[in-house]
């Protein structure tokens, strides 16, 4: 997202120092906003819910922040890195909320943090997620404050970073990054269920469908039933390439028209591809290049993952549909069902800030499936013991157990 | 990947957790062939046998989890040395480390048969073992809260099409393939009942999750809550494999209830091939047991042996087991194997652990509390 802005005048905010390491609680110091100019731009479309956006200046989004959460449990803790950028760097918590374990975690990774620069919260991101070689994000990225102030309640940790418009929220899980504010704003909570069961469904077809389709399609077709087998057979006929190298060149080609849109000028961008799009495959089923079986299946594809919210985490399940082909390609509906294990196994040891990367699903805790998985019907937040760990949080604030 | 607070934070698991490990753990590929065995000692009252043998299980399983309750930080190599003095804990310990390896060895074998007669005829047999393997060197290596998480993710993969096809089979039930009932009197349900227990393998890491719940007492429940959707889900192949495909046939058949599937239809329904629905099941149910069993065969090895380098016990262990693999000379050896392997199941999940419970009774042997 773009946001300008210029100030107009400073923050009041005097005790505000920025001294390496330093912390205070903040909640009710800053007293005015300062005055900035801003034009938004959403990245994410929402139909309800506050549009206010965090700027690229972090003592106004820290204002942001205190102002819409003026609670004297709301903590504040700076930090300054980058040996040459000087960077302002501050956390944001509930003191009687937060897990003291994982907070305390967040703070020992950021001290630690040893660069030149930091450009941007990502350098941030990378720097403190607990796996960098992981495809998933595991830490969540929001210009809402709205999203903050929610994250807060729930006992997580906001890292603010000056010059990104971008806070880190963390501990973050998958269901996390696969919740959009429209879920708590709608009205109907069985309507929201129904959209975030529908999004699960999105990453799953978006993750494996183009390989399975390769597995069943070329090593087993004996698995589909007789009409549709008959019917993607006729549509292979004389076609010069086979299923799996007509899968990757369409992905690939869908990948293209991706990037076209995302790069080019708005308007132009979206003609560009939309008219690519329409050529290529036109042309391509007209010469008989590829089948139509397979533009379905591109396009089903693309659709889902388009359902994703989190740019990040959409590029990694991009990433994952490639390796579960190759996986398919290769040894068939055994070759997918190891893709599908593989990335099972990786989400289960997955784990952010201490916190498993799949729960509240994996490890089960239904008390955390109202505001994860599904949305309960209450006026309030659910209740969600993801960050509120089963076991050991005495333990965590140096307290024996009971 | 940092793990410093990582065991500080949630390596518990919640006792609710059992269902999902019990049953994922057990069922494996013995779910798909067992209406064979027991159909072969007890004909048509074969259905009879798996209830009288899930009676029997329900029981073991509460002697299981009052044995694990009495040493609640404990597994069963740390206080089987308290209970039955240091030498006989070795024995205790070796005769497991050999069950499992032998399990590990024929559930490797029966996934490359089944690998090279469903899905890669062409492909060497010892490509997707080393696949097989190394990701359950990877899982394992992170120890049994992974394993778990793992667990309960598959879980919905593993059950849900096995309900449907229940569901499906259910109607073409053929109730007069079930009378008369003990026709041949009580001793061969009997049998039926001793080889259904048999097939249950794997209840027996009841032993070893203990340490890793917040409550080992409040674990009673969903133990026996597992056990019995494991014993439905018997009961049920069992009654579709008999009235179904009959008597005769079950016995004939290397894997009934795979062949059953040819049998369902479903009018209105685009999906004729139901042996889709059984693929992913069969694979995940038999990736999940060979897990599991790596592990407590591996961090068995550990525990008694008092290896530093986890993972190189973990690689050799499951190395040895695909290795052993190729020394099993066709399919009607390893089913023999198969065969005994379910004898020493009786050992593993019901004599040991049971005269381990009296003994520790009787000595008033309970794990030391400050």
């Amino acid at each position: 997202m773009f946001i300008t802005f210029r100030f107009l005048n400073k923050s009041r905010n005097k005790k505000h120092s920025w001294n390496s390491p330093q912390s205070g609680v903040l909640a009710g110091q800053t007293k005015q906003p300062p005055v900035v100019e801003i034009t938004p731009h959403y990245s994410r479309q929402i139909a309800r819910g506050p549009k206010n956006l965090f700027a690229e200046n972090i003592n106004y989004n820290i204002f942001m922040l205190s102002s819409r959460l003026p609670d004297p449990n709301l903590a504040f803790e700076h930090y300054e890195l980058g040996s040459r950028s000087h960077r302002k760097v501050a956390i944001a918590y509930l003191k009687d909320v937060a897990n003291p374990g994982i907070v305390s975690e967040i703070k020992d990774r950021i001290e630690s943090i040893k660069a030149e620069t930091i450009l941007d919260s990502s350098y941030v991101e990378r720097n403190i997620e607990d796996s960098n070689l992981s495809p998933f994000p595991q830490l969540e990225k929001t210009s809402r404050p709205d999203v903050t102030e929610s994250a807060l309640s729930q006992g997580r940790i906001a890292v603010f970073v000056d010059k990104s418009p971008d806070v880190l929220l963390a501990p973050a899980t998958l269901f996390d990054l696969l919740d959009t504010p429209d879920d708590a704003y709608r009205r109907w909570f069985l309507a929201s269920s129904f959209y975030r069961i529908a999004r699960l469904i999105m990453v799953l077809i978006a993750a494996f469908l183009p390989g399975f389709y390769i597995a069943l399609t070329s090593f087993s077709p004996e698995l589909i039933p007789t009409n549709m087998a008959f019917l993607i057979a006729s549509s292979w006929e004389n076609l010069p390439l086979p299923v799996y190298l007509e899968a990757f060149v369409m992905m690939g080609v869908a990948e293209a028209i991706r990037m076209v849109m995302l790069r080019m000028p708005s308007g132009m961008g979206q003609t560009i591809a939309l008219f690519t799009g329409l050529t290529l495959v036109g042309a391509g089923l007209y010469a008989r290049l590829f089948g139509a079986p397979i533009v379905i299946i591109v396009t089903l594809t693309v659709l889902a993952s388009m359902a994703i919210p989190d740019f990040d985490l959409r590029s990694s399940i991009r990433m994952v549909q490639f390796s579960v082909m190759v996986m398919a390609s290769v040894l068939g509906i055994f070759g997918f069902g190891m893709a599908f294990f593989y990335l099972g196994i990786h989400m289960a040891i997955l784990k952010s800030f201490g916190i498993p990367y799949l729960a509240p699903v994996a490890p089960v805790e239904p008390s955390g499936w109202g505001h994860t998985v599904l949305r309960k019907n209450t006026v309030d937040m659910p209740e969600d013991e993801t960050y509120q760990p089963l076991a050991n949080s005495n333990e965590l604030r140096g307290e024996p157990n009971e | 990947m940092n793990d410093k607070i990582k065991d500080a934070v949630s390596d518990k698991l919640d006792p609710r957790t059992v269902i999902v490990v019990l049953i994922v753990a057990i069922v494996e590929f013995e779910l798909f062939s067992l209406s064979r065995g027991v159909v072969l000692a007890a004909g048509r009252d074969a259905w009879l046998s798996v209830l009288l043998g899930s009676l029997l299980l329900s029981f073991t399983t509460y002697l299981l989890v009052s044995l694990a309750a009495r040493f609640p930080r404990e597994n069963l190599f740390q206080y089987s040395g308290k209970v039955w003095g240091k030498p006989l804990s070795y024995v205790i310990a070796i005769s497991y480390f050999i069950f499992w390896a032998g399990y590990l060895t024929i559930m490797f074998k029966n996934s490359m048969e089944a690998n090279r007669v469903f899905f890669l005829n062409k492909t060497p047999v010892i490509i997707p073992l080393i696949l097989m393997a190394i990701g359950a060197v990877w899982l394992v290596s992170y120890g049994l809260p992974a394993i778990t998480r793992f667990f309960q993710l598959m879980f919905p993969f593993l059950i849900l099409p096995i309900l449907l096809i229940q569901i499906l089979s259910i109607k073409n039930v053929k109730i007069d393939s079930f009378f008369p009932i003990m026709a041949n009197g009580f001793l061969p349900v009997l049998k039926g009942a001793f080889v259904y227990f048999g097939v249950i393998q794997s209840l027996e890491v009841l032993l070893f999750l203990s340490p890793f719940l917040t409550d080992v007492k409040k674990s009673l429940k969903p133990s026996l809550i597992g056990i019995n959707i494991v014993n439905l889900i018997a009961l049920s192949q069992v009654v579709t494999a008999v009235g179904i495909l009959g008597v005769k046939s079950t016995k004939e058949l290397i894997w009934p209830n795979a062949s059953m599937l040819g049998y369902l239809e479903v009018p209105g329904l685009p999906i004729e091939r139901f042996g889709m629905l059984l693929t992913l099941p069969w694979l995940v149910a038999v990736f999940t047991t060979i897990c599991l069993v790596l592990y407590l065969l591996s961090y068995g090895i550990i525990q008694v042996f008092n290896f530093r380098n986890k993972k190189a016990v973990i690689y050799i262990a499951s190395g040895i087991s695909v290795l052993a693999t190729f020394f099993i000379p066709n399919f009607a050896w390893s089913m023999e194997i198969r065969n005994i392997i379910n004898v020493l199941t009786w050992g593993a999940i019901f004599i040991i652990p049971v005269l381990t419970l009296i003994v520790a009774i009787l000595r008033g042997k309970v794990e030391y509390q400050p």
